[in-house]
């Protein structure tokens, strides 16, 4: 049998769905792309396995929440096809608050960005979490306390102008 | 939650909006980056062409003509073949005339931005003359639909439209301009709101709300097109729905209940391995299949025409394009990009390389004629100054990249230069 097989349809499938979530972790559309993609070579080198265990969504997420916050991008030599959505350019906000806590959120470290989406994106537990990540529990919830903290910090200092910020 | 939780939630759900869409080659570009890491052969890295950004020069050309770099997380480890470790220079390409000289009628120089100093992007040619535009999220938070009549090259503005946060297609139709836009409110379920403005200009008026899933499993909606008096899209996973453009409830296109638009009215599914493999006509109820045979991969099905590639032992062999029954099949160049036809399933775009495999330019093919043009595009070198990330000092590095333009299936081709919008309207190539 075809060591392949149903894997080009889990792509379609999920395509869509990993790039929203590599864009939430990477916080640019060239990253997440390249993201998704490394994940899903992984995924596809390890599909006979992962297929009979019926869990890829989770094996290629984790994948990426890790390679997210590890060092893979210094391997990097070449890019994905992506395709922008609609043609427009990256994540903007109607109100200068949430513009100012998506950029804050790019600066933040890896792993507690990672952190923070897994928590109030994908709506995970901290054990989920930890798990994911592959750290402890603990190790969970003092980067999303940080994480937020530094937040909050961005959320103060938004600046109100003609009257968009809510 | 707290407002800090609820406001970080919110813009993650926007932003997530936002994403990247996956190409139809996704799964194909894996494929190969896959097959080329397990089996490592020359004759494979040939078949590099698998990205729309491409990368290159220096050390990351090296690595690209070399065996492939070792994979992290399989740790498969396949042997070389015979004769792939040592690879003669290739020649650079030779420059095909600009596009401007080929196909001179087709092509339209504009200005990079608009008469209020904004960047926009082309949606898509209404007709002969006319361009749909629309101004890019980044550049204000205010956001507005212009037309270009490319005769003149005059912007006329059609109306400012409400900030789309989400996702957003534009379809004509009739004088009708749809487009989508992604809502959530607290409490209630997202959204997909569907609205239009007439092309002549006007207020833009919510035409109707489309109750969408778990979207990070099951997506948005997209194919959106204007039939008759209705608003036709499609669920992201499937599912053909249509609503009148004066407003009322989606309800479900009889026989399209696991269906994709193609091209109104041809709504398809995908089969296996190939994009829209069988297809169907829904007002007069013929149907298409494609011919696919094996060996062949990243089979890709518009209305007319097929594109895919053909592997001999599992190893890139060539591009080709042909008619859906099988028949007409051509070969296409070697460094055709997937995923990035250039339209009408004839037009194709192509890699050009100078010194040192080094991306030069890119380059329109006629699958039809054989022509070929030069469509002005330039690579632009990057520098990544050195740093220290978690203590592991990291040299600078230089690269190249190549934008290749966004493809599509209709007949637009628009191309960003450095100091303005080249739209290519492939329809008017004879």
């Amino acid at each position: 049998m075809d060591d392949a097989s149903g894997f080009e349809g889990f792509v379609a499938e999920h395509g869509d769905a990993l790039l929203r979530y590599g864009y939430l972790l990477a916080g640019n559309p060239h990253d997440a792309a390249d993201l998704v993609q490394e994940a899903l070579v992984r995924l596809r080198g390890a599909w006979p396995r992962v297929r009979r265990k019926d869990d890829p969504q989770g094996y290629v997420r984790t994948t990426m929440a890790r390679l997210h916050i590890s060092l893979w991008r210094r391997r990097r030599r070449e890019r994905l096809t992506w395709t922008p959505p609609e043609r427009t350019g990256h994540a903007f906000f109607p109100s200068d608050e949430e513009q100012g806590l998506w950029r804050r959120l790019a600066e933040l470290p890896r792993r507690q960005r990672a952190v923070l989406v897994l928590r109030y994106y994908e709506q995970l537990s901290d054990s989920e979490i930890a798990e994911v990540l592959g750290i402890s529990t603990g190790t969970v919830r003092s980067q999303a306390f940080r994480g937020l903290d530094k937040l909050r910090t961005a959320l103060s200092s938004a600046p109100v102008t003609d009257g968009s910020t809510r | 939650m707290t407002h800090l939780e609820d406001t970080l939630n919110r813009v993650l759900s926007g932003a997530a909006d936002q994403a990247p869409r996956a190409s139809a080659g996704l799964a194909a570009a894996v494929e190969t980056r896959h097959r080329r890491r397990r089996t490592r052969t020359a004759a494979l890295l040939s078949a590099a062409a698998v990205a729309a950004v491409v990368i290159g020069a220096g050390a990351a050309v090296n690595t690209l003509r070399g065996p492939a770099a070792p994979s992290p997380a399989t740790g498969e480890s396949g042997s070389p073949s015979p004769g792939a470790t040592k690879h003669a220079e290739p020649p650079a390409d030779e420059m095909p005339p600009p596009v401007t000289k080929v196909w001179p009628k087709a092509v339209h120089d504009l200005p990079a931005k608009l008469p209020d100093g904004r960047e926009y992007e082309p949606q898509l040619l209404l007709d002969d003359r006319t361009l749909l535009v629309m101004t890019t999220a980044l550049d204000g938070k205010r956001q507005f639909l212009w037309r270009f009549d490319l005769g003149s090259g005059r912007p006329t503005r059609i109306a400012e439209i409400p900030p789309a946060r989400g996702s957003a297609i534009y379809a004509d139709g009739g004088g009708n301009i749809v487009w989508w836009a992604s809502y959530k409110e607290p409490g209630r379920r997202r959204v997909a709101r569907i609205w239009t403005v007439p092309v002549t200009g006007g207020r833009p008026r919510p035409v109707a709300d489309v109750p969408l899933g778990d979207v990070m499993k099951e997506g948005h909606i997209n194919g959106l097109t204007v039939a008759d008096s209705d608003v036709v899209f499609a669920y992201e996973k499937g599912g053909v729905h249509r609503v009148p453009l004066s407003g009322g409830r989606p309800r479900p296109v009889k026989g399209a209940e696991r269906h994709h638009v193609l091209r109104w009215p041809w709504v398809g599914v995908h089969r296996g391995k190939v994009v829209f493999r069988e297809l169907l006509n829904v007002e007069t109820g013929e149907r298409r299949d494609a011919v696919v045979n094996s060996g062949e991969e990243q089979v890709r099905c518009g209305v007319e025409r097929c594109v895919g590639v053909r592997t001999r032992n599992g190893v890139f062999a060539t591009w080709f394009v042909r008619d859906r029954d099988g028949s007409g099949e051509r070969e296409l160049p070697k460094r055709s990009v997937p995923g990035a036809e250039a339209g009408l399933g004839r037009f194709f775009m192509f890699q050009l390389n100078g010194r040192e495999a080094a991306p030069a330019g890119v380059a329109l093919y006629d699958a039809d004629t054989g022509r070929s043009a030069d469509l002005g595009v330039r690579p632009e070198k990057h520098t990544i100054p050195a740093r220290v990330v978690r203590g592991r000092h990291i040299k600078k590095q230089t690269y190249v990249s190549l934008a290749i333009p966004d493809g599509g299936d209709d007949r637009l081709l628009a191309v960003r230069l450095t100091d303005r919008m080249r739209i290519v309207d492939l329809a008017a190539i004879e």
